[in-house]
């Protein structure tokens, strides 16, 4: 009994004491150590106190986006056709059909929240109306509402960006990064 | 043999408390909630067993009665699979954003078959109608889905249960994530149960104490207590891929502006030699590197116009929109590492992000540009203007 309780003991100490054990290892093995603890230097600076390259080559910015006429209607017909995409009604769309059809349309990391969706999960089955503009106190997002039939959605669009290699610019100048449901919809089943 | 048995049972935790209350004590009450919640974060802490029968008995984040015991089925299923602590929270919330943690015989619209704490449908994935309604077989089904989630800890949690769940709304149960936290503290400070069954120091009862340290990199666990306790530069606890909330808020001046990052200031604005081709290059905004993991900070107030990875040498940007035509960069953080999301507003001097060296980058490092209609523009003159000096260029 008393090796059973210094084997404990030891299995404890290095559990408390390493920080590599467990399960916290697969994404910290993967990147650099950053951390919430003592920061590290994981790659040397180089040695003239440059710590880096950076931005892209080019030195012409792209312009500041500012608000049109062209540019709101633009928005209202990008959210329509993100609405028009998402709600196809799954029982007559195969999951890659509907996928392949929204994905165009949805900046990066709109693409990697939206790959899991189930089509089959998706409430809405058609546009029912008139998009409406419903923020545009920046002029680099745009949050408009799309009604359906089983209620408003409201999508949250970027502009796209013309640096971004994969961006799809021929979706035009947005991208749709959020597509939330109506209120009533977000509610637990048991409510 | 029995008593022996007992005997052991007893000591176990004694030992475990022995080996870690010590710690405790030197890295101080806030220090080691913070360090708590970091390893929740980061899911470095083991699964902790509850104990069913003994939940509490008032209402926690307003669930109550057999909905924490619903809770607590979900949170054994988990420890059972040896899952983290954050991967048993995640559970728990989806539960609650799926049935309010009960155990339900009907769906919804869409999904009018759905049944169970999960709403699981009846499509042939998650077992018959029986293991549905069961909360503990329910749950063993969602996490042994969830253990096949490649990359989990860095994604925020609901985008982990959107990835099991296949729901419409990826960020659906995000609402859910705190009072979840507060349930599975609630039932693993009210008891937990068979210590030797679980993983190595995942039986440490109080539910203050950090049953392991926090992210990789961290100052060795217990036995660098010191290090933890010294704390380094404010770092949050949250982090994007645990609950994408933005971090503290320094003091700003009258101006509004405040530096982005602490120094050394290691590279100007202006024509250099490109440090990677070896040609003469636009530097467009200016470098500035603290440690790895410092804190990213909001120039200005804005809303954040973009977050993400670009697919080029920034590897990942954050652009700020000020209002007038003026915005400022932020670049090179790693993904894990952005705080903010696209369209939420930010104040001036509120962290955003954590220094990192994706992209064309050498080293951890901020690259920061400030754009005027479009035009990139010295940050230096421009923040001076604003009543804020950049440290004197290393």
């Amino acid at each position: 009994m008393i090796l059973a309780a210094g084997l404990v003991l030891a299995v404890t100490a290095a559990a408390c004491s390493s920080p590599t054990t467990a399960d916290g290892g697969s994404s910290a093995a993967e990147l650099p150590a950053v951390s919430d603890g003592p920061a590290t230097r994981t790659i040397p600076p180089d040695a003239g106190g440059v710590a880096g390259p950076d931005e892209p080559i080019d030195p012409t910015a792209e312009p500041s986006p500012t608000w049109d006429a062209d540019a709101r209607a633009a928005a209202l017909e990008h959210a329509t056709a993100t609405m028009t995409a998402f709600a196809r009604p799954a029982a007559q769309t195969p999951a890659e059909q509907w996928w392949a059809g929204l994905a165009p349309l949805l900046t990066v990391s709109g693409q990697q929240a939206y790959a899991a969706v189930d089509p089959a999960e998706v409430p809405p089955q058609a546009v029912t109306g008139q998009a409406v503009l419903v923020d545009d106190t920046s002029a680099w997002l745009a949050r408009v509402q799309v009604p359906t039939d089983v209620g408003d959605y409201t999508l949250l669009l970027v502009r796209a960006d013309p640096d971004d290699p994969a961006a799809d610019l021929s979706a035009g100048l947005w991208a749709t990064e959020t597509i939330t449901p109506p209120v009533a919809l977000s509610q637990p089943a048991g409510r | 043999m029995r008593a022996g048995g007992l005997v052991a049972l007893v000591l176990v935790p004694m030992v475990l408390l022995g080996g870690c209350v010590t710690g405790a004590v030197v890295i101080g009450q806030a220090a080691a909630q913070e360090q708590a919640a970091a390893s929740r974060c980061a899911g470095t802490s083991p699964g902790v067993v509850v104990d069913v029968a003994g939940v509490p008995t008032g209402a926690v984040a307003g669930y109550s009665g057999q909905q924490l015991v619903n809770a607590a089925q979900i949170m054994n299923a988990g420890a059972a699979m040896g899952l983290s602590v954050r991967d048993q929270t995640i559970g728990v919330m989806t539960a609650m954003g799926e049935s309010t943690l009960r155990v339900l015989d009907h769906g919804d619209v869409v999904g009018p078959d759905s049944r169970g704490l999960f709403q699981q449908r009846d499509n042939g994935a998650w077992g018959t109608y029986a293991d549905r309604m069961d909360p503990y077989r329910s749950a063993t089904s969602f996490f042994r889905v969830l253990a096949g989630v490649d990359g989990r800890d860095d994604m925020a949690p609901t985008r982990v249960a959107n990835r099991v769940q296949r729901n419409a709304d990826p960020d659906h149960y995000t609402r859910w994530w705190q009072p979840a936290v507060a349930v599975v503290d609630a039932l693993t400070a009210a008891g937990t149960l068979n210590p030797a069954a679980a993983r190595p120091g995942s039986s440490v009862t109080p539910a203050d104490l950090p049953a392991a340290p926090a992210g990789a990199g961290s100052a060795g666990g217990m036995s660098g207590a010191a290090g933890i306790g010294g704390g380094h530069g404010g770092a949050s606890t949250s982090r994007a891929g645990c609950d994408n909330a933005a971090g503290s808020v320094v003091p700003v001046g009258q101006g509004g502006w405040t530096l982005p990052a602490d120094g050394p200031f290691t590279s100007p604005y202006g024509m250099r030699l490109h440090p990677i081709r070896g040609i003469w290059r636009l530097h467009g905004g200016i470098d500035l590197a603290p440690d790895c993991g410092a804190p990213v900070r909001a120039a200005a107030s804005g809303v954040v116009a973009r977050s993400g990875p670009t697919g080029d040498s920034f590897g990942t940007l954050i652009v700020l929109d000020h209002g007038q035509g003026v915005s400022t960069y932020y670049a090179h953080m790693f993904t894990r590492d952005l705080l903010v999301a696209v369209g939420q507003q930010v104040t001036a001097g509120q962290q955003i992000g954590r220094v990192g060296t994706a992209g064309g980058s050498t080293g951890c490092h901020l690259h920061f540009e400030v754009r005027t209609g479009g035009d990139r523009t010295d940050p230096a003159p421009f923040l001076a203007a604003r009543g804020v000096d950049l440290p004197p260029l290393t």
